[in-house]
């Protein structure tokens, strides 16, 4: 099955040396009992279910928006026990510490004052809001979820590529494309006992509850809301499935107002208070009166309740400064000056472009190198050096040099590769993970996350409005020592 | 219940609605009119007709102007600038679907995900073929069916279960007055029974009222299809179910804000109980103008009630 399958060259999830590794040896062993057509009708059964559940994301630029499906691929990305014990620890240190920053840059500045990390990283980032400097913010806790995205270099070893802080997407998929794999591949189950997802959302629940406002008393349950920019917005389903499996109704501005600082949602017997909003929609567009005038998307005066302490605003106000390309090259010191701990996972190399040294590297160094506005998410304004065209580096070269800030560079890591099932046949993809953490009173890490394959063949880009995919991910359970 | 997505639901039970009886109606008038030769007089207004019913007949003639079959088809079907086009139905009633996805069940979207699809996949292109029409109509009316069994047998009884069943109530209520108006109001000029037996065509109760009745005098027919309680298709039956809807929404106390609408149904109610074979021809078609008006004016009295606001229409 897999004999034109090449596994040299990058590190390969499944295959090492022609065969598949310990722990991926069942389900090669079940696959060889398959067909190619087989494959083929649960392939095509797979994506149709995505799509007769209108399980689809907005792809942005043509007229009104087009839906698409990710594309599901079937091979999971297994994960040991003992590996996912150190992603789970490595992830609550990083967001241990993420929030501490945040905490701090909205309050004392501490780490400014000591000289750890640039004023004008944070002064100069356009997602910091001054808006909300001293805010008091329930269970200082800025970060209810993160999507922490993770990569393996050549040798395997998992390094943290990107932090989501704000609106960090993908939940639902997780658990769709388990959904989907129980419905349609039982058989590769078998012999593997793997974390269920099952009681995960409980756990998002109680997280999210646990955001009691400052001035809700303590015998009053909290009324938490969903806010949404709507049908349109290419992360709606997402919301949906997390209103849903959350048991909070799923809102939109108009759905809502502030009245005497207090924030209320309309329904058919008039006005109800909300305590809770679980935003989906960006900083910008979440008050009129203070952030974009323009926004009809948001609620106008929120800010000013959620300042008197009158609700709770996930994730909270101003995460994006936290969360910035420039300021990921900063996290590991975060880590050691805020709990003086080595990270437990890793960053990758990054040039940060404002300073000299490293800028004259990169512009003379673009044809190995990967270079990204600090700004953008999904693979937007992105040179992949080794595949660009010369007159494309050189247009970067122009930007970069323009406006030094807004850019970081990185080395083209030889991202893992894991196998993928599409148009009849196994070819090596490159992968990554994107974790999701819970934060309330405890952090939470959900088991596995979203595995994001790139399914063309030789492409670096995973995101889905890229045309990347989507795999169940399998943490194993600890092995029975007596088994 | 969100007033937004309370609104959503009002208008899936009327696209529903609306979906599957105007599907209804053309499946039946495009086998009917195999029977007609095109010069035949009959043609023209039957099919005048069948477009005030399913959509508007003034818009159509000042736009395609002519008679021709395929054109009548492609406008009550697919045009997009006919709102209530088969297509533009379908498209509402998922993006109403979507709105209040967090409130509906997953198969209940997924029915009606899967209708879009496949009305997406379908195109009615010249020339036009009957049974290719019929195969798509027949098609439209099964996931329509479907889909109101998906939300009898599977919904729980809530403040969103009622909102679908109000907007079906009303819609069918409404849709068989427009049905009465249309076919009444052109009395003259259709064959004799014509009207009446069509009225119970397309209001898919033909073989019920057959079975139940010996005579097919209008009278009878309107009496049968205006204020026969055991009918399903019966206005007295939408306004009855309407009302005991909202009681039960009100959780059996009427509350003021709710005052207004239950004497507007009540007075619908009012109207329909009147004794139809003591009126004059012209009475009648007084009568059947008024309770159609009667209809079309509580949505509004509902939608003031409960604070609903109109969806983002479709681009």
């Amino acid at each position: 099955m897999f004999k034109t399958y090449d596994s040299t060259n990058f590190f390969d999830e499944m295959i090492e040396n022609n065969v598949p590794k310990r722990h991926y040896a069942p389900f090669y062993e079940q696959l060889l009992a398959l067909t190619n057509e087989q494959l083929l009708t649960k392939h095509n059964a797979a994506q149709s279910s995505f799509l007769r559940q209108g399980i689809t994301f907005t792809v942005y630029g043509a007229e009104g928006g087009t839906e698409r499906t990710m594309p599901f691929d079937f091979i999971p990305i297994i994960i040991p026990h003992d590996q996912w014990l150190v992603i789970e620890q490595g992830m609550k240190q990083r967001i241990k510490a993420l929030n501490m920053f945040l905490h701090d840059v909205y309050n004392e500045r501490r780490i400014i004052h000591e000289g750890v990390i640039p004023a004008t990283l944070v002064d100069e980032n356009p997602y910091y809001s001054r808006q909300v400097i001293g805010a008091n913010i329930a269970l200082q806790n800025h970060v209810f979820m993160a999507g922490i995205d993770l990569i393996r270099d050549e040798h395997g070893t998992y390094r943290v590529l990107e932090d989501n802080l704000r609106n960090p997407s993908g939940l639902s998929y997780v658990f769709q494309n388990r959904y989907v794999m129980r419905k349609i591949y039982p058989e590769f189950f078998k012999n593997y006992a793997i974390e269920t997802l099952e009681d995960q959302m409980g756990k998002l629940q109680e997280a999210l509850l646990a955001h009691r406002p400052p001035n809700l008393p303590h015998y009053e349950q909290p009324t938490a809301v969903l806010l949404s920019a709507g049908v349109y917005n290419s992360a709606y389903y997402d919301h949906v499935f997390l209103a849903k499996e959350m048991n909070i109704r799923l809102v939109e501005g108009r759905d809502l107002l502030v009245k005497d600082d207090k924030v209320y949602v309309k329904t058919i017997r008039g006005l109800k208070r909300v305590d809770i909003i679980y935003r989906r929609i960006d900083d910008d567009f979440l008050d009129p009166t203070v952030f974009r005038e323009d926004s009809l998307l948001g609620v106008a005066g929120v800010l000013q309740a959620y300042k008197k302490g009158n609700v709770s605003i996930l994730n909270a106000v101003g995460n994006g400064v936290a969360d910035d390309k420039a300021m990921y090259v900063y996290v590991p010191d975060m880590i050691r000056y805020y709990l003086n701990e080595e990270p437990i996972i890793g960053n990758v190399k990054t040039y940060l472009l404002t300073n000299a040294d490293d800028l004259d590297y990169v512009l003379k160094n673009l044809e190995t190198l990967v270079v990204k506005n600090v700004g953008e998410s999904g693979g937007y304004d992105m040179l992949i050096g080794p595949h660009a065209s010369e007159e494309l580096r050189q247009k970067f070269r122009e930007k970069i040099l323009a406006a030094p800030h807004s850019y970081i560079a990185q080395p083209t890591i030889k991202l893992s590769r894991a196998p993928a099932f599409q148009q009849g046949k196994f070819y090596p993809c490159h992968i990554d993970l994107r974790i999701f953490v819970i934060q309330g009173r405890t952090t939470h890490i959900v088991p596995g996350g979203l595995s994001r394959v790139a399914l063309q063949e030789g492409s670096l880009v995973v995101n889905s409005s890229q045309g990347g995919g989507g795999k169940d991910t399998w943490v194993l359970k600890e092995e029975d020592p007596h088994a | 219940m969100l007033s937004r997505v309370a609104d959503a639901l009002y208008w899936i039970g009327r696209y529903s609605e609306r979906t599957c009886t105007n599907a209804h109606i053309l499946n039946y008038q495009l086998e009917h009119m195999l029977e007609l030769g095109r010069t035949d007089k009959q043609y023209k207004h039957q099919w005048n007709t069948v477009l005030s019913i399913c959509g508007y007949y003034d818009d159509f003639s000042a736009r395609y102007g002519s008679c021709d079959i395929s054109q009548m088809l492609y406008y009550l079907c697919k045009d997009e600038h006919n709102l209530n086009a088969l297509d533009s139905l379908i498209n509402k009633l998922r993006n109403n679907a979507k709105n209040s996805r967090d409130c509906i069940p997953n198969e209940l979207f997924e029915e009606w995900n899967s209708l879009y699809l496949l009305n997406k996949e379908t195109s009615l292109d010249k020339p036009f073929d009957v049974l290719e029409a019929n195969e798509y109509l027949a098609n439209i009316r099964k996931y329509s069916l479907t889909s109101t069994g998906i939300i009898d047998s599977v919904m729980t009884r809530d403040d969103c279960y009622h909102f679908i069943k109000i907007g079906k109530w009303l819609e069918r209520s409404e849709k068989t007055a427009l049905i009465l108006l249309n076919l009444m109001e052109d009395e003259l000029n259709l064959k004799k029974d014509f009207p009446i037996t069509t009225a119970l065509q397309f209001t898919n109760t033909f073989a019920e009222y057959i079975r139940r009745s010996g005579t097919r005098e209008t009278n009878a027919v309107l009496n049968f299809l205006i204020n026969e309680v055991h009918c399903s298709k019966s206005i007295l039956y939408g306004i009855t179910k309407i009302k005991s809807t909202i009681i039960e929404l009100e959780n059996y106390e009427i509350r003021p804000y709710a005052q207004k609408l239950i004497e507007a149904i009540t007075d619908v109610e009012k109207l329909l109980k009147s004794d139809v074979s003591k009126m004059t021809v012209s009475e009648r078609k007084q009568w059947i103008i008024a309770i159609h008006n009667a209809c079309i004016h509580l949505g509004p009295i509902l939608s003031k009630t409960y604070y609903l606001t109109e969806p983002i229409l479709v681009k």
